[in-house]
């Protein structure tokens, strides 16, 4: 086998895999008895545990003023989130807790592109609460304080163990493709995790999910960190059901060069509309000219996919198509390829 | 800054997007394309076209994770940089990563390069579903990224040795799945 066909199979890994790759904390590991890292043991301390249920009520009440996930889902260039996703947002209640902290899932949202959740943790005074994103050599601001230096400086000086948080959600039948997380700080020792993942869902109904909580403590004079707590919450999801539009037939199959379009799908969900088109790769070189694709009188705020090889799906569409949806094709240049008009077959 | 504000940049048209994109994950697109070219214009030079091809691209993608998104673009951009300088004497990270693979898959297939291509990129992505995490991890690191065996050790907490192991029987799994799902062997 050639190099070069290699190189193109390893091109064409799912992004999937990259991202995890990327994003791998050896703290995160699922399966431990496959693990190759040698993993200390964890630090449960029952009293803590019992003190933090005691105190979890007040907690979520006030993060969930703070940062709702209505709150958090809002942003300039999407805006509000719309009134009938709102009302689909659900309390979730599952909690836990470990050596000086505590996290909830506070809020969820699920539709069939896209869920959403938040989950708020909170510190003893003993810890300052960061993104696990971040290390002891992030800046200040990642904790959303002003001046210079850094997390393991600040820690240091106030006698202060870093504790580096993350949540994120998983399990088979959540159907997860991607997902991104969005950290807040809401004092030193509180921080809300926003969790936004697209999946391919459609069972109008309860989600069964597992949402993962890893905290790594962090003492600013050692050089690594201490053994992380990773914890697993079964959580509910109802996801909100979707109204299929239509299926749409193209009207010029091979106007894109190297792909040949196939139908087309268009449902709207509570976050607004989602596109599902198929294509199939006819000329490799060809096809690496083509970008992206816009539906005419739709503006998408969510992840989009484009797969010239599969399925191309794009989220959270706001606008209208008209009767026969348009799309156009755009070149790395943002030049249009094609314009291509869809006729409604179901 | 995070992810959705740099986006947010790039919406407004703004070129501080660029700096802070550079800023929060030029670390991660630079090793993806030293990695592979290990060769400093060279890498300068797709770092740059990176940043180009984030510009043109966002909006009206939106993309997430941003991470994933830019390391992409490096990669296709660095891997076909790489076979395009066919006359350079080659010694980057990425080398050693294809010689593991070449030996391991050397008798699988050969007629058809191009149909090959299309469907091993659905075979291997097949195969990474058939994998544990830590496993796709190596295997990603090692082979997508191209990063020393030393490196990822440091990163899974193990040591080159074991590393180099178990590298070693995912490839041998690999050319097995490879088999099972009708590749000659």
């Amino acid at each position: 086998m050639k190099r070069e066909t290699i190189t193109h199979m390893l091109n064409t890994l799912d992004e999937s895999y990259i991202g995890e790759a990327a994003a791998f904390s050896p703290y995160a590991v699922q399966e431990s008895p496959e693990r190759i890292a040698h993993m200390k043991k964890k630090r449960i301390l029952g009293f803590a545990l019992a003190a933090a249920l005691l105190l979890s009520l007040g907690m979520v009440a006030y993060a969930a003023d703070l940062f709702g996930l209505r709150a958090l889902y809002a942003n300039p260039n999407r805006g509000e989130m719309p009134e009938a996703a709102a009302a689909l947002i659900n309390a979730q209640e599952a909690e836990t807790a470990g050596e000086g902290w505590q996290a909830w899932v506070l809020e969820s949202y699920c539709d069939e592109g896209t869920v959403l959740l938040t989950v708020a943790f909170r510190a003893d005074e003993d810890y300052i609460l960061a993104p696990a994103s971040e290390d002891p050599n992030s800046p200040l601001w990642t904790i959303g304080l002003t001046g210079e230096g850094t997390l393991g400086d600040y820690a240091l000086r106030e006698g202060k163990t870093l504790l580096f948080a993350e949540a994120a959600l998983g399990g088979e039948s959540l159907g997860l493709d991607g997902s991104s997380l969005h950290f807040e700080s809401a004092s030193l020792r509180e921080l809300t995790v926003f969790f936004e993942g697209t999946r391919r869902g459609g069972v109008c109904g309860d989600v069964a999910a597992n949402c993962a909580v890893v905290v790594v403590p962090w003492a600013p004079d050692e050089g690594e960190p201490s053994a992380a707590e990773r914890r697993s919450l079964p959580v509910t999801l109802r996801e909100g059901c979707g109204e299929p539009l239509g299926v749409y037939a193209p009207a010029e199959p091979m106007a894109v060069p190297g792909v040949e379009l196939g139908e087309l799908s268009l449902t709207r969900t509570p976050l607004g509309l989602r596109l599902r088109l198929r294509m199939q790769l006819r000329d490799e070189e060809a096809a690496r000219q083509l970008l992206t694709l816009q539906l005419e009188g739709v503006e998408f705020h969510g992840s989009g996919v484009l797969d010239p090889d599969g399925e191309c799906v794009f989220e959270q569409g706001q606008g209208d198509f008209g009767e026969s949806p348009t799309i156009t094709f755009l070149d790395w240049d943002k030049e249009t390829i094609a314009e291509v008009r869809f006729e409604k077959i179901g | 800054m995070t992810d959705t504000e740099i986006i947010d940049l790039f919406y407004e048209r703004s070129e501080q997007a660029i700096d802070e994109l550079a800023k929060k994950h030029g670390g991660a697109v630079e090793r993806v394309a030293w990695n592979i070219l290990g060769n400093e214009q060279d890498v300068e030079e797709c770092v740059n076209d990176t940043w180009l091809g984030a510009w043109n691209a966002i909006p009206p993608a939106r993309p997430s994770p941003l991470r994933t998104f830019v390391c992409k673009i490096a990669h296709n951009l660095a891997t076909r940089r790489y076979h395009a300088n066919t006359a350079q004497k080659r010694n980057s990270r990425y080398d050693l990563a294809l010689d593991e693979l070449e030996e391991s898959l050397a008798g699988v297939g050969s007629a058809e390069e191009s149909w090959e291509a299309k469907e091993l990129a659905a075979a291997i992505n097949g195969f990474m579903a058939t994998l544990r995490y830590t496993d796709r991890v190596l295997f990603t690191r090692r082979y997508w990224y191209a990063d020393s065996v030393q490196d990822i050790a440091a990163l899974v907490e193990s040591t080159p040795n074991s590393v180099t192991v178990r590298l070693f029987r995912l490839r041998e799994k690999l050319k097995r799945y490879l088999e099972k799902e009708g590749w000659p062997a």
